[in-house]
């Protein structure tokens, strides 16, 4: 890969990463710091990773930091849910904050895989490839992600109406 | 496909992923608009398609940015144990060979102390600047048949002893001074050299007496009527240069002129005999006498020391008696 082709990466994916990140973690200062782990590591390893590829590898980079902050905060994002749960309901007006907030409470590898579905269209091979799980695991995890999602949403609409 | 109560969810799951034919496709999205229970599930499962917000941006994307005529640094496995070989071989070549201490003991480089190295007088100029006092005994009285021209010669012949002063001038600097300038490390290694000249010389004597024994055994086998009586010539198997005629003419009038200055000191005519004589004019002086001696030693010592200027010593021993001469070709 070609120092051209690096910052062609660094414009096309780096927002996605991002993103990935934001909706996984709920962290924006832990995500801006993965995201430059992330391109670091693909700046070392530039001979060594192709432009086909490196939408993946960048993915699967900062998925994997992503794991490293998520374990490292484990203790504290669960207190952090508990506190929030008896209120959700009544916080949300609109559905995809609704959504959101369901999905900030998948299972890890549910919400990476539809993340990573949903927001960048990775299929389930390259999903596997990023997640490390093999392509049925990753079509398991987004439907029971999705199952999940419409029961949350469900709720919701037995509040309202 | 047909949609139930028990695989409604699945079917609708493959059809928002788009895993079913578009034949399938349209057969299950006819039988949801078709039942309102279906519909409702439908609805719910639309609304589980997360929608990418764009107001989340990575604001630092220049920061990661990189020009695109920079260097790529390449990280291997085998540079970190080049570069630690080599800074392990730097430290060995450049770590300092004295201790601190010994390093503290040494002089600094003031202007008014000289370094010792520098200031440290050779041992052949601390030998060349000693009054060398040489004895030549001469008891032959032959010298005149041999070589009827040379003066010099004949007033060797007429005195029994003659005393030479060899004093070299153009020295540095005298070795009292050199000796007060120099700190005490400068006297041991002074020492140290002198010991290493005199086993030197200890070792050129051993060879020396050993090849006069080789000779005198073989003078002793010889029968008695080719034996040297006393008072006969002696041929000495040195080998030489002949001197050109006109250069004897030359060097004995040269002597002539010496002996005449009566009113000069021994000391200024050695002086002026020996730094201005030419390397033949020693040899054949010194082989001149050396035939007349008995039992003659001879030895050549050149010295090429890198403190001092080259020079070449000539030693002459007989029965006792010692004559030095010493020869530096490139002064002036």
């Amino acid at each position: 890969m070609t120092t051209a082709e690096y910052n062609e990466c660094v414009k096309n994916y780096s927002d996605g990463i991002f993103r990935f990140i934001v909706k996984n973690i709920r962290d924006e200062f832990e995500a801006e710091n993965i995201v430059q782990n992330t391109f670091e590591k693909l700046w070392i390893r530039l001979d060594k990773v192709e432009m086909k590829t490196a939408k993946s590898y960048l993915f699967k980079i900062a998925y994997n930091n992503m794991i490293d902050v998520i374990r490292k905060n484990k203790k504290h994002t669960d207190i952090e849910n508990a506190r929030h749960v008896a209120s959700e309901l009544y916080e949300y007006d609109n559905l995809m904050e609704y959504v959101n907030k369901a999905v900030s409470q998948l299972p890890e590898k549910q919400r990476s895989a539809i993340t990573l579905r949903d927001f960048e269209g990775h299929d389930y091979r390259s999903i596997g490839e990023i997640t490390g799980m093999s392509e049925s695991q990753v079509k398991v995890n987004i439907f029971r992600a999705r199952k999940f999602i419409k029961e949350y949403v469900r709720k919701l609409e037995i509040m309202l109406f | 496909m047909k949609l139930n109560k028990h695989n409604y969810e699945l079917v609708m799951f493959d059809l928002l992923e788009g895993n079913l034919s578009q034949s399938d496709e349209l057969r299950v999205m006819k039988q949801i608009e078709e039942d309102e229970f279906f519909f409702k599930e439908w609805k719910l499962f639309k609304s589980t398609i997360l929608v990418a917000d764009s107001d989340i941006v990575y604001s630092n994307k220049s920061a990661l940015l990189k020009k695109e005529n920079a260097i790529v640094l390449i990280y291997k496995p085998w540079m970190a144990v080049a570069a630690g070989v080599t800074l392990l071989a730097m430290v060995f070549v450049l770590w300092p060979s004295a201790a601190p201490s010994e390093l503290a003991d040494m002089p600094t480089n003031k202007p008014e102390e000289a370094t010792p190295l520098v200031s440290l007088p050779a041992i052949d100029d601390l030998t060349q600047n000693e009054e060398v006092t040489t004895l030549l005994t001469d008891n032959t009285p032959n010298m005149k048949e041999q070589e009827p021209n040379n003066v010099g010669a004949k007033s060797s012949d007429e005195s029994s002893k003659i005393r030479l002063e060899q004093v070299v001038h153009d020295a540095p600097a005298s070795a009292e001074q050199e000796a007060i300038i120099t700190p005490e490390s400068s006297k041991t290694l002074i020492a140290g050299r002198q010991e290493i000249d005199n086993a030197r010389k200890a070792v050129d004597e051993r060879q020396l007496d050993k090849h006069y024994n080789d000779e005198h055994k073989k003078e002793e086998e010889t029968p008695a009527s080719q034996q040297i009586a006393k008072g006969d010539d002696v041929k000495l198997n040195i080998e030489m240069t002949p001197i050109p005629e006109a250069k004897l003419l030359e060097e004995n009038s040269r002597n002539e002129a010496i002996a005449s200055t009566e009113n000069q000191t021994s000391k200024e005519k050695i002086s002026a005999f020996v730094t201005n004589s030419p390397l033949e004019r020693i040899t054949s002086i010194t082989l001149a006498v050396a035939a007349k001696a008995r039992h003659p030693k001879v030895r050549l010592k050149p010295n090429f020391k890198r403190d001092s200027r080259p020079s070449l010593d000539i030693e002459f021993e007989s029965d006792g008696y010692q004559a030095i001469a010493s020869l530096q070709p490139f002064k002036k």
